[in-house]
């Protein structure tokens, strides 16, 4: 589907994006990449258990350019907590 | 502390914080980790260094030289292997991406994060697309973070 879109491009067709419709295209929401993340209990989504995980708050006057800069400059809170577990155990 | 492996790989900088480290009597444990290793579909290998002042040491490290770089945290579990040269199967270690998808609203409007045409135009080539059953992402963001739409994992739902 690229390369019929890269062709259509190339070949000037005003119309060219239309061929990626299909695939209905879009970014992931902060919401989505905290989970990834790890900032909210992802992994108890499918669980049955009555616990609520706890969810990351953002700020109201937060822009979503913002939302997604802090995301990506940030770490996956799983690996850490990993990491931080290891520094803390004794020999 | 955390960062881009290919930046501190090169860089006489590590070396340097390194030896700075030992010489102020920290031991220190590098590692180079992937949450993949962790269950979660996302790449994001970044580069580890953990330091402790000495008398405190850190477990499993005997016999280890200071210039090992781990690829799993020492004493816990094993080094991540790329599966996707080996086989077509799934791999049943690192959850689906589906899992971690907002649900869908029924709409014939837009969908909110929607990639506009001319992002799309100029960019459509470049984009990293994954799907809500792939178990991998990657790419999140670009170096220059001018626009929010910058070059991310795209999500393609069908």
């Amino acid at each position: 589907m690229f390369n019929d879109f890269s062709r259509a491009q190339t070949a000037g067709e005003p119309d060219a994006v239309r061929l990626l419709d299909p695939l209905r295209l879009r970014y992931f929401s902060p919401t989505e990449l905290l989970r990834l993340f790890q900032f909210e209990g992802s992994s108890d989504l499918s669980s049955t258990s009555d616990d609520k995980p706890i969810s990351f708050i953002w700020p109201d006057d937060i822009s979503k350019k913002t939302k997604y800069k802090l995301i990506g400059n940030s770490v996956n809170v799983k690996v850490v907590t990993a990491l931080i577990e290891y520094l803390f155990q004794s020999e | 502390m955390d960062d881009l492996f290919h930046v501190s790989k090169t860089s006489s900088t590590r070396q340097l914080l390194l030896s700075t480290l030992k010489d102020l009597g920290y031991s220190t444990v590098e590692l180079l980790l992937t949450p993949l290793q962790f269950g979660i579909p996302n790449s994001r290998l970044r580069y580890y260094l953990l330091a402790k002042m000495t008398p405190l040491t850190f477990p499993c490290k005997s016999g280890q030289r200071e210039q090992k770089i781990w690829r799993h945290i020492p004493g816990h579990g094993n080094d991540w292997l790329d599966t996707r040269l080996d086989s077509l199967d799934s791999d049943d270690a690192v959850e689906h991406l589906s899992k971690y998808l907002d649900e869908d609203v029924e709409s014939n409007e837009p969908h909110q994060h929607v990639v506009s045409d001319r992002v799309l135009q100029k960019w459509g080539k470049l984009f990293d697309i994954v799907k809500p059953n792939s178990q991998r992402t990657c790419c999140f963001t670009r170096g220059d973070q001018l626009a929010f739409n910058s070059v991310r994992s795209q999500v393609d739902i069908d």
